[in-house]
């Protein structure tokens, strides 16, 4: 029955595997990473600040896909904050969102943005808001 | 970051069945989106927020869609400027847009609201069906069918005959008061150049490129002698397929569970994140397989199935079982 049959496919590509995968340390934060990309991976290790022995005072989730189907133009840098979420845009394809609360970070990065520039220049955006968001604000603020 | 505080301009707007807050800083979106501004919000889906912060130093004009999922979250970019974030765990949109986009009512009516509704449907109980609607009797019909088996020809073609319109392509359903209903975006109705050799008229209206890249004419269904409701409680669900070119219509039943398949196979697949409106998605799936469901198969000009059609519903209406 051809009129009945359908399927739907992952437009979203929300169901990318990721199979490489790394527990990282930066500064105080530890990060389970989870990526399609070995050179995600391997920069991300490369970028690893601590050695081990210091304590780390909050966990956080990360799912970085590398999406060689995504657009390649552009390269400015738009940022996106509300509530618990907050949201980089680079260009018009990669994509990358931390959520506070579920203290987690699932991105997508389109093939200009080089796993260096993602460790170097966009993660250190979402840790740094993300601690913000961990401490106390000060009693004068 | 973008504070509550700052979002001074708040209005309510009724999006298919679903009620949505929006909070901005602009008052040109609330006058862009003026057509949407709910009056009776009583019978509304649960609400939703939409956060729209509008970039004033910023002009890029929409460029093109771009989407990607993960888990809970969706994101669309139009362009570098212009971003928005679903969040289907915490029931709301938030974006960032350039003072140029902010009039752009085509892409508020035809490509933002559609998404918005499409994207975040699950989490306030709105399923998207990939079927036309209309509606004859006071009684809703769904017409689903893959794209390009000819929803929007024979779409306009039942609504030539009498048959009112309330969308050609995408339905979003809702339940109210434990009634199904079906809810058009009054989105232009989308024919195929072909389409002309079934109504002439056309050639006076220009060809356009669709959101797909697909060459159409895309056209208010009121100017193809159409009259539009924007909503109705389905009754019948036909699945449309187009046969050899022999002149025939038939129609054979189909049972629900054949229907809901087709339908849970249709729809878009969730993360299990999202399993509670899963469950809530299918129930409402479960509700539209229940209707009298129909294989509506026909070959030759649409006006075959029109004559079919209409030859069915005369039938009820004159107590004859199908």
């Amino acid at each position: 029955m051809t009129a009945m049959e359908t399927n739907v496919p992952d437009l979203l590509q929300r169901f990318a595997t990721a199979p490489h995968r790394a527990q990282v340390v930066i500064g105080t934060i530890e990060i389970a990473v989870q990526s399609n990309d070995p050179d995600v991976i391997a920069a991300i290790q490369r970028a690893c600040v601590s050695g081990g022995s210091e304590r780390y005072s909050t966990f956080l989730a990360m799912k970085v896909i590398r999406d060689r189907s995504a657009p390649h133009d552009g390269s400015n840098l738009t940022v996106l904050s509300v509530g618990p979420l907050t949201t980089l845009l680079v260009g018009t394809g990669s994509v990358l969102t931390l959520d506070c609360e579920r203290c987690e970070i699932l991105g997508f990065l389109a093939p200009p943005v080089s796993a260096d520039r993602f460790v170097n220049e966009l993660l250190p955006l979402l840790l740094d808001r993300w601690q913000r968001s961990e401490s106390p604000p000060l009693a004068s603020e | 970051m973008i504070d509550d505080a700052a979002l001074n301009c708040r209005y309510e707007l009724h999006l298919a069945g679903a009620l949505c807050r929006l909070l901005t800083n602009s008052p040109g979106v609330g006058e862009t989106l003026r057509a949407w501004q709910a009056t009776d919000t009583y019978s509304l889906s649960p609400a939703f927020d939409m956060r729209v912060r509008v970039n004033h130093g910023a002009s890029a004009s929409v460029g093109r869609p771009h989407f990607r999922g993960m888990r809970h979250l969706v994101i669309a970019s139009f362009g570098e400027a212009n971003i928005f974030v679903f969040d289907l765990l915490r029931r709301n949109v938030s974006a960032v847009i350039s003072e140029t986009v902010v009039s752009d009512s085509k892409f508020w009516d035809r490509i933002l609201l559609p998404i918005v509704v499409g994207v975040l449907g699950p989490a306030v109980g709105v399923v998207p069906v990939h079927s036309a609607c209309l509606q004859i009797d006071g009684a809703g019909i769904l017409i689903a069918g893959a794209s390009g088996a000819g929803k929007s020809t024979l779409s306009v073609a039942l609504a030539q005959q009498g048959f009112h319109f309330v969308s050609d392509d995408w339905t979003y359903l809702t339940v109210a008061r434990g009634e199904l209903v079906a809810h058009g975006m009054s989105s232009p109705a989308k024919l195929l150049p072909d389409a002309v050799n079934y109504f002439p008229g056309l050639t006076q209206f220009p060809l356009c490129l669709a959101l797909n890249h697909e060459l159409a004419y895309e056209l208010p269904a009121e100017k193809l002698g159409a009259e539009v409701k924007l909503s109705c409680e389905p009754r019948w669900f036909f699945f449309l397929e187009r046969t050899a070119t022999e002149e025939r219509c038939q129609l054979l039943p189909v049972s629900a569970d054949e229907a809901q398949l087709y339908v849970e196979r249709s729809v878009e697949r969730l993360p299990t994140e999202l399993e509670l409106m899963i469950q809530a998605r299918t129930a409402i799936i479960s509700q539209l397989s229940r209707l009298s469901c129909w294989k509506l198969s026909y070959g030759g000009p649409p006006s075959v199935a029109v004559r079919g059609l209409q030859h069915f519903f005369t039938g009820l209406r004159q107590g004859v079982p199908a």
